[in-house]
């Protein structure tokens, strides 16, 4: 809504002068609109902040309070601070209009300006006014909606976070470290530790494409059907077996997104891990004595093709030996000019800190990325350490 | 974004003018592109030479035209790629579903055979 010649706007004229009060009054009228009126400065504050005029056409040379002051004073009050004040005087030199738009007036017309000059001036101060309030309310409105939004994102990463294990998960066999940090407040990464039974656990990382929040959903999602069906049978499909089911049942038709995923499980009691991968970032294995050591398992991006079929590897696990999966936000987090982490430092750091425990090891490793760069990430980053005992 | 785009027999030929095609992006870039496959152009030569930075919301937009255009019974041949941005399709294997070439004549084979 702009200007609305329907609306009878209320303009305050303020000018001791009777005859020139009179005159202004008559004119404004006659072009449809509603007046008050004001003898001098203390019952123009007086009448505005009663009346709350659309508009104020005020006299400057008053007696006791002039017009600058009466200004001033409108001003400085919160409830007439928005009106808009037209100063209207015999003055004529610049300074006197300088001052008067200085305290701020919006215009300065002269006495002897002529009548259809008098009216496109007030005529276009109430445009500006109406424009400026539609834009205060959908600005406020705008900024109600965005703190709904908020609140609601804030919730949702609560939920989010819920579906993360517990920091104080107790898996027999294993020490565990993990760390999320999404890019926003929501993510679409996902970790999770599946206890199958006393010797059986399963791990997965995973990175649904994008990091708002459909993706955050999908993992919501994933992370439900994995919970319930990582242990509905008596013994644990084997990861690519499992692989194949989320790849049938996550189609990228569906969401119009695709993820990448880095499945393990372990066997406690044949001391061996079992793992399969989609295009995932290659996990980092670290023995004792030995290079650090790249699994890296290719396989089609999850639920692009229903009928991919998937890799799976193993290998037997000792005490010591210790595990890092992690999603590309890591090696792909920017710094401010621009460069990438790059698996190069990922791997540096793990061989760095091999021989801590899990959680200093992936706290070094954080550290190491907050020490490359500040920055915020760009895309979520999940890292998850694992030592067998 | 622009997109350069040359129409050769019953194949056209299309450059998006960008140099990334991520989150803030590939919405735009998928749409105008299937804008232009409605548009009875289901046989599309996808020129990615300008593209350096693709991320997994650009594979994304890639994969949704790949499948809009099999649904038209088309064909998509991507046209030479960027090292860092060939990459993406190999790790992630999409290279095996999605048809890519470094020469326009290859990609024009490609597309001509699927014509007849």
């Amino acid at each position: 809504m702009s200007f609305d010649s329907n609306i009878k706007y209320n303009i305050l004229v303020v000018n001791d002068s009777r005859v020139v009060k009179e005159l202004i009054v008559f004119i404004l009228q006659q072009h449809g609109y509603t007046t008050c009126e004001a003898n001098n400065g203390a019952e123009c504050i007086k009448r505005a902040t009663e009346l709350q005029p659309d508009l104020i056409l005020l006299d400057i040379i008053m007696p006791e309070m002039d017009g600058y002051e009466v200004c001033s004073k409108l001003k400085n009050e919160e409830s007439t601070k928005d009106i808009p004040i037209i100063f209207l005087s015999s003055l004529n030199s610049t300074h006197d209009k300088v001052k008067g738009l200085h305290l701020g007036g919006v215009d300065f017309i002269n006495n002897s300006t002529d009548k259809e000059e008098l009216l496109v001036r007030v005529e276009t101060q109430l445009k500006i006014k109406s424009l400026t309030e539609n834009l205060r309310a959908s600005n406020k409105e705008l900024l109600n909606k965005q703190m709904l939004l908020n609140e609601d994102l804030k919730a949702a990463r609560f939920i989010q976070r819920g579906l993360l294990p517990s920091s104080s998960v107790n898996i027999s066999g294993v020490d565990i470290a993990w760390e999320y940090l999404p890019a926003f407040q929501i993510g679409g990464d996902l970790i999770d530790i599946i206890r199958f039974n006393d010797e059986k656990t399963l791990f997965y990382i995973l990175d649904v494409s994008g990091h708002n929040v459909p993706s955050a959903m999908i993992t919501v999602s994933i992370s439900q059907f994995l919970r319930e069906h990582a242990v509905s049978s008596d013994t644990p499909l084997s990861p690519k077996q499992m692989l194949q089911v989320l790849n049938k049942e996550y189609p990228f038709d569906r969401y119009e997104r695709f993820f990448t995923i880095f499945y393990l499980l372990f066997d406690k009691k044949a001391q061996a891990i079992f793992y399969s991968a989609a295009a995932h970032p290659p996990t980092i294995f670290l023995r004792e004595g030995e290079p650090l050591e790249l699994i890296d398992i290719r396989g089609m991006l999850m639920g692009i093709n229903p009928s991919s079929v998937y890799e799976q590897a193993e290998k037997s696990v000792r005490p010591g030996d210790k595990l890092i999966a992690y999603t590309d936000g890591i090696i792909e987090f920017k710094n401010v000019k621009g460069e990438q982490f790059g698996a190069q430092r990922l791997y540096d750091a793990a061989e760095k800190y091999r021989k801590e425990n899990v959680r200093e090891l992936k706290d070094k490793i954080i550290q190491t990325l907050r020490d490359f760069s500040d920055e915020a990430p760009q895309d979520d980053i999940s890292l998850m350490c694992i030592e067998f005992l | 974004m622009e997109l350069l785009t040359k129409s050769v027999d019953s194949m056209l030929f299309v450059k998006p003018m960008t140099k990334t095609i991520d989150a803030h992006t590939s919405m735009e870039f998928k749409n105008k592109i299937v804008e232009l496959i409605d548009k009875n152009n289901p046989f599309i030569a996808l020129n990615l030479e300008m593209v350096e930075f693709m991320d997994s919301s650009g594979l994304s937009s890639i994969i949704f035209l790949y499948k809009h255009i099999s649904g038209k019974n088309g064909k998509l041949a991507l046209l030479r790629l960027k090292t860092s941005v060939r990459q993406i399709f190999t790790i992630t294997q999409l290279d095996k579903i999605i048809s890519i070439y470094d020469k326009d004549e290859d990609a024009t084979n490609y597309l001509v055979t699927a014509l007849k």
